[in-house]
């Protein structure tokens, strides 16, 4: 027994030890983006659409699975393997989809935070450069460590959600018994075609490009060793669960308020102040404050995986650990992101929908590729040895990406027709 | 010179022009001088290894030319598996940048020059190359090439598939395109030296043979008069005139007590067979354009100033600083492309005289390379004037008669 005991405390140890990039990866997922897209969910499908979110979990697990192990086992990032096994013109084209993409989605992060900050009276322009100036702050001066505990305790905060949907007093048989079976809501043409709609679109904001290439950067910037794979791995599992479990909570409070009630909601970012008269000011202000803390966590962290992914691809270095001076061009395409962003988002005359819209599309397009790379590199035993996807991963993953290239070109076409 | 991107996927021919396959990859020997074995084409699906001893580019297709038979090697590495797209890394492991490109150079023996690390071999891969240079002219804008010199890498650690440089990332230089071949000649040949050494002396002294002059003095300068000697028995008398007469005196008579005596009196009936000083056969009427300057811009100077040349042979081109780094004929200039640079075409390493030359070096040479005129350089490689074959043919007549 006392054997018992000490092996899992040691195993705990080391768990603890590796413990971080799988699960900021996944959290990072419900960034302020991915808030305001769950939110829309709730509101206009209701409990159903949380059958959705039973099916992606394993997908999210998946693929971050493959990203962290092929970090571990190669010791090289995502993006160092693509330029060393497929070329700059790939390099190239990754790098330039993936900026674009990821200013997007910084963009509407900071959209949110600027929706969500004039609901608590802060007066946006401080809010955005403070926020802006203390994340360079903390990305430049801090190293690693300090950053990933930041980012834990961001991923803590999430549980705002959970007392936000209790407050919302929902249905919980109905919710739990939807997460296995859709029912409870008369299905009508319209109703199904939102659902596929927002289905993909709840698909394509947990499952991102720049999450694949962030999580190898970022646990390889971590330097786990290839023998504790097993236990990053059952990280990464964790991480998707966490995920999801927390994204159950935020469909099941806008659910049980928005849509009971039969309020639509246009932009995700105004869910914060349109369930105040359902939930209370309670929950209403719980919402706001995860949505703050998810947009400062989305700016930082998609702000990052780019950075990782240049310094990648071009084989300079840079890493949270490099001072200043040697990361100097890691650091400053983080910078660049974060003042472009800021500027966009205080332009009153940019359509922040029509952004969200068009980094949805762009993110759609670029997700079959980036996995297809992912999926041919963890294959190749010449770069993983015996660390090969197994067959029925590769069966899954292979699957999973059919599916969702099939729906990232219905929601690009759907997303086209709706920008014209 | 020659960029390894720029083969990749062209139609490999011999010199009898059958074509031999889809140029894939090439093998190097990782030496101090990276010495060219074979190229990799793809033929009907299969690779196949072919050993060359040259390898030329010619408008879409890539001509080699075959050596027999094909040797092994041990530390053959495969240029597209160990250099393209991999990381270098500087002495104490930091992560520098990506190899872009490969340089190959022909001189003074085909082998792998320098790597390409700046924004260019980025473009060039992306088959950017030329419009980047364009805007980057029209803006004024100063686009010089980032690059490694094969001498700074450190071969041992190669063989274990790193690229790591001998100095701090600080370091790297940057040229402009057009001195690239010169100044990996001038880097790499701190690393001749050293491989001569590997090298019998009939291989060592082709290879010499083939650097610019000025290399030539300076590796002549530090052997030892008896290695020195040697090596004059098997260089070009041509060449090994230029040389000793280059170098100091004392030196000179150290090397000439050591030949042989035939090859000494072959020597100095060269060196002093004449008193004519080459001054006199010169001519300053040659045409010169600096080696950014396009075909567009050629044709618009030959139009200007050179109405009152009775003919115009050759092209020179010159780096920024008036040195002389290559020739063109104007054949091949109307063969290009009006908007391509002079140092994309040029002939680099042009066989050139000093003023202390014998004259019957001069016409020795005109022969010999087929050339209608010899450009006369001093040491800084300034041209100071032409000898053309219309020159030096008077002078012939009246030996004749």
């Amino acid at each position: 027994m006392k054997d018992f005991i000490r092996t899992y405390r040691r195993r705990l140890i080391i768990f603890l030890g590796v413990f971080g990039p799988a699960t900021i990866a996944a959290v990072a997922d419900n960034d302020a983006a991915g808030v305001a897209t769950y939110s829309i969910a709730g509101a206009t499908l209701g409990y159903p659409i949380l059958f959705v979110l039973l099916l992606i979990t394993p997908l999210l697990a998946l693929t971050q699975e493959m990203g962290i192990r092929l970090s571990l086992v190669t010791r090289k990032g995502f993006g160092d393997l693509i330029r060393e096994r497929f070329g700059v013109k790939v390099s190239v084209f990754l790098f330039a989809a993936l900026l674009v993409a990821n200013m997007g989605t910084i963009i509407v992060n900071l959209a949110a935070v600027k929706t969500t900050s004039a609901i608590f009276n802060i007066p946006v322009v401080p809010a955005i450069l403070a926020l802006s100036i203390i994340s360079f702050l903390f990305v430049t001066r801090g190293n690693y460590r300090l950053n990933q505990n930041i980012m834990l305790g961001a991923s803590f905060f999430y549980i705002a959600y959970i007392f936000s949907a209790i407050a919302a007093k929902p249905d919980w048989s109905l919710a739990i018994s939807n997460l296995f079976i859709p029912h409870g809501v008369p299905v009508t043409p319209e109703y199904l075609r939102n659902f596929l709609i927002i289905g993909l679109g709840v698909v394509g904001t947990t499952i991102t490009p720049w999450g694949q290439f962030f999580v190898s950067s970022f646990a390889f910037d971590k330097k786990i060793e290839v023998d504790r794979l097993k236990y990053s791995q059952f990280e990464t599992y964790f991480g998707a669960i966490l995920t999801d479990f927390f994204s159950f909570f935020m469909i099941v409070a806008t659910a049980a308020t928005l849509f009971v009630h039969g309020i639509p909601l246009v932009s995700g970012d105004q869910a914060a102040l349109a369930i105040r008269p359902f939930a209370g000011d309670l929950a209403g202000t719980l919402f706001a404050v995860g949505i703050l803390n998810a947009g400062f966590m989305g700016v930082v962290i998609v702000a990052l995986s780019t950075a990782y992914a240049f310094a990648e691809f071009f084989g300079l270095s840079g890493g949270l650990d490099s001072s200043f001076t040697k990361g100097r061009t890691f650091y400053l395409i983080f910078l660049f992101q974060l003042i472009a962003a800021s500027l966009v988002v205080l332009l009153p005359s940019v359509s922040l929908f029509r952004m969200a819209i068009f980094t949805q599309t762009i993110n759609a397009m670029i997700l079959p590729i980036v996995l297809y790379y992912l999926l041919k590199l963890t294959n190749d035993p010449d770069i993983m040895g015996t660390y090969t996807n197994s067959v029925l991963k590769k069966r899954i993953a292979f699957g999973a990406i059919a599916i969702i290239a099939l729906a990232s070109a219905f929601v690009l076409i759907i997303s086209l027709v709706d920008l014209f | 010179m020659l960029f390894f991107s720029e083969l990749i996927g062209k139609i490999v021919v011999n010199d009898h022009q059958q074509p031999l396959g889809k140029f894939i990859d090439l093998k190097f020997l990782n030496e101090d001088m990276a010495r060219i074995t074979k190229v990799i084409v793809e033929k009907n699906n299969e690779l196949h290894e072919i050993a060359i001893s040259l390898l030329k580019r010619s408008d879409g297709h890539v001509i080699v030319t075959k050596k027999n038979p094909v040797e092994s090697s041990t530390n053959e590495l495969s240029a597209s598996k160990v250099l393209l797209d991999q990381q270098i890394i500087d002495l104490v492991g930091n992560k520098v940048v990506r190899v872009n490109d490969v340089i190959i150079q022909d001189i003074p023996t085909l082998s792998i020059s320098g790597i390409d690390i700046g924004i260019l071999g980025i473009f060039r891969r992306l088959g950017l190359e030329q419009p980047l240079q364009k805007i980057a002219r029209n803006l004024r804008i100063d686009v010089s090439m980032q690059l490694l010199s094969w001498g700074d890498i450190l071969s041992l650690e190669l063989q274990y598939g790193q690229i790591k440089i001998k100095q701090r990332e600080e370091k790297l230089a940057r040229i402009p395109e057009e001195d690239l071949a010169d100044y990996l000649e001038m880097t790499n040949t701190k690393n001749v030296e050293k491989f001569l050494k590997t090298l019998d002396i009939e291989k060592a002294a082709e290879v010499i043979q083939n650097l610019a002059t000025n290399y030539q003095v300076e590796l002549f300068l530090s052997f030892d008069p008896q290695k020195a000697a040697e090596l004059i028995h098997h260089i070009d008398p041509d060449e090994a005139v230029d040389v000793l007469l280059a170098i100091t005196r004392i030196q000179r008579d150290k090397i000439m007590q050591r030949l042989t005596p035939g090859k000494r009196a072959e020597l100095h009936r060269l060196m002093t067979f004449t008193r004519t000083p080459i001054g006199n056969l010169m001519t300053s009427e040659y045409f010169a354009i600096e080696s950014h300057e396009t075909v567009r811009d050629m044709l618009h100077k030959i139009k200007k100033e050179t109405v009152e040349f009775s003919t115009l042979p050759v092209v020179y081109v010159l780096n920024r600083d008036d040195q002389l780094v290559g020739t063109c004929s104007i054949h091949e200039a109307l063969l290009q492309n009006v908007d391509t640079p002079a140092y994309k075409f040029m002939v680099p390493e042009p066989v050139v005289a000093l003023l202390t030359t014998p004259i019957e070096v001069v016409i020795n040479k005109l022969f010999k390379y087929k050339l209608t005129a010899l450009p006369v350089i001093n040491r800084e490689k300034r041209i100071l004037g032409i000898v053309t074959t219309d020159d030096v043919s008077e002078l012939l007549l009246k030996k004749l008669q």
